[in-house]
């Protein structure tokens, strides 16, 4: 097996989607560590924010093409014949879909940590972006536990 | 000045984008002629609706750096949380519209 078929086999690119999120959720933590303590535009932050950004970049790539090429034929059929037909009609079409919400969010977040610390400060920012990031990062962790739904129905029926 | 403009264009194209995810997401679940429309143009809808939020965002910023805004020093505050509230609004209304579409109700 070459390394382009083992990157696009189904676990592999499960576990992509789902390492690349956790990349872009603890990064985005960091981010929001960064803010409270007073460095909300400093060189870490700027990395955290655009390491978060890569992350679900590459996520949303991962999982995109696992949902267009696999989950469509193999995981869907399966969870709408078995016991909770709901984790694909409201759990799977939730997702997929609030997922585009996250990376306009990110690159926000980006724009607003190479500000300048007395330019951020003067615009009275730290509660307005620190509620951003914490949103993203919930939003990430929901749509996290919806994966974990989503598998659970397809394996366990 | 060009940061803030910047943030503030990036703010308003997020919250255009999530309108345009929101919206069309729950008109073409209701309407399956525009759904088969969307997945014609990239073989899979949701693909279509994927490169659709990347033109709208990238466009919106594009759009709204051009044009002239002065950035006041609550401008940046107001578009953080206009972005917040509705990535909030969002996810209810796309969450909802499922529950409800699930159930029948829509």
């Amino acid at each position: 097996m070459d390394v382009i078929s083992f990157l696009f086999a189904k676990p592999v690119l499960i576990g992509l989607h789902l390492g690349f999120a956790i990349i872009g959720i603890d990064s985005f933590l960091w981010l929001a560590g960064e803010v409270l303590a007073g460095n909300p535009t400093g060189r870490r932050a700027r990395f955290a924010a655009v390491l978060g950004t890569s992350g679900f970049a590459l996520s949303w790539l991962s999982g995109g093409y696992y949902y267009v090429k696999f989950y469509g034929t193999l995981v869907k059929p399966v969870i709408q014949k078995g016991l909770a037909p709901w984790a694909h009609s409201i759990i799977m079409e939730t997702k997929e879909h609030i997922f585009l919400f996250i990376l306009p969010l990110a690159l926000t977040a980006i724009f607003v940590s190479f500000l300048p610390k007395e330019v951020f400060e003067k615009n009275n920012l730290k509660r307005g972006f620190l509620s951003v990031i914490l949103l993203l990062v919930f939003l990430a962790l929901v749509i996290g536990l919806m994966g974990f739904i989503i598998s659970a129905a397809a394996r366990w029926g | 000045m060009k940061k803030e403009k910047l943030i503030y264009a990036s703010a308003i194209a997020s919250v255009l984008s999530i309108v345009f995810v929101a919206i069309l997401t729950i008109w073409a679940d209701l309407n399956a002629p525009l759904k088969d429309y969307l997945k014609s143009l990239s073989g899979h809808h949701w693909v279509t609706k994927s490169y659709g939020t990347i033109l709208i965002y990238f466009g919106a910023v594009l759009l709204f750096l051009i044009l002239p805004k002065k950035i006041g020093e609550k401008t940046l505050k107001r578009s953080l949380i206009w972005l917040f509230f509705f990535v909030f609004a969002g996810t209810l209304s796309v969450s909802g519209f499922y529950v409800l579409h699930f159930l029948k109700v829509l």
